[in-house]
């Protein structure tokens, strides 16, 4: 496997090597090639940290879609259904543990990108060392020997740079796979908690739909009963007495 | 021996002598990835990992040296390694 993986990244350091004919050229045009891609380098660090941002708002986003759970078992738990209290507690506890995990990921994404940006400053003061170097390296040119020296050195760097565009990928890969995790999470939350829909939904949730419902009716009546007494308050104090009487 | 741990882990020097160790472990990660065992190859991942930085010394950032072997990343998946393997167009730069 370390000889499949070695020959992937010398076939690319390789292509970096050919069609130049003088070491000297070499070094600068390799020189160029690495400041541009660490300019890529950065580029790519600021997209996937601007990502996992949008990531960590949309686990407080989920998370804060928790208590709506609770308000549908509290209604069910009013009407003295405990069974769809407890359908609606399972669901909560199976989001609850979907959002801790989410969770736990965009905080392992958060310290790999930390790392990410170390290493882009590292690269950074290695592509200033190689500077130095290729200039000392073409001072000391002799033809025979500089050729292996500076294939070697430019090799070395490109190595460095190619590591460190997987590195990115790779970052990049997990923050969308997480992406995608987290809308489904939301859907998740969207198909158990139900607002206004019914569409394609189970016998259960439709009576805790309807719970839903009936509670809300009852909300109102209760409204609507405070805004009357709080009007015609003598008279309708007085009013079921005198129907009962 | 200069061998680089992926995925930003350094470039590490290494006495010739270890390469017997290297090769034993290399040849595990081939077993467990045919067989697509997941756990051992972390397993054995690991324990490559551990070996290049216990015996080996990190190589200064003042050098520039081709590497002579690349271990993938300590948390690659086998998924990714197969598609690490499968082209070498995958791997930006």
């Amino acid at each position: 496997m370390l000889k499949r993986i070695s020959a992937i990244f010398q076939a690319k350091a390789n292509r970096a090597l050919d069609n130049l004919e003088d070491p000297r050229e070499m070094l600068d045009l390799s020189y160029e090639k690495q400041v541009n891609m660490l300019r890529d380098v950065k580029r790519g660090i600021v997209e996937v940290t601007a990502a996992r941002r949008r990531l960590e708002l949309q686990a407080e986003e989920l998370r804060s879609q928790l208590p709506k759970f609770d308000a549908q078992a509290m209604q069910a738990l009013k009407v003295g259904r405990e069974d769809l209290a407890r359908v609606a507690l399972e669901r909560k506890s199976a989001t609850q543990a979907q959002v801790d995990g989410f969770d736990a990921q965009v905080a392992q994404l958060k310290t790999e990108q930390d790392q990410l940006i170390v290493a882009e400053q590292r690269l950074q003061a290695k592509v200033d060392a190689f500077r130095t170097k290729k200039e000392v390296m073409k001072a000391q040119y002799t033809a025979a020997k500089a050729t292996v020296r500076v294939g070697e050195a430019v090799t070395g760097l490109s190595e460095e740079m190619t590591d460190m565009g997987y590195a990115i990928q790779r970052a990049e890969d997990k923050t969308a796979q997480l992406k995608s995790r987290g809308s489904a999470i939301h859907e998740l939350i969207e198909s158990g908690v139900l607002d206004d829909s019914l569409d394609g939904s189970t016998p259960l949730d439709r009576e805790l739909e309807a719970l839903g419902r009936a509670a809300n009716i009852d909300a109102d009546l209760k409204r609507l009963r405070a805004q009357i007494i709080t009007v015609e308050k003598p008279a309708q104090l007085e009013a079921p007495k005198e129907g009962g009487a | 021996m200069i061998v680089r741990l992926m995925g930003q882990q350094g470039q590490w020097r290494l006495d010739d002598a270890l390469q017997a160790e290297l090769n034993a472990i290399d040849a595990q990660l081939d077993a467990d990835a045919s067989a697509g065992d997941g756990g051992e190859f972390a397993a054995h991942l690991a324990a490559m990992h551990e070996l290049i930085r216990t015996k080996g010394s990190l190589v200064g950032e003042d050098e520039f040296l081709p590497s002579d072997a690349f271990v993938p990343p300590l948390d690659i998946s086998l998924d990714e390694l197969r598609t690490l393997l499968s082209s070498d167009g995958l791997i930006p730069g």
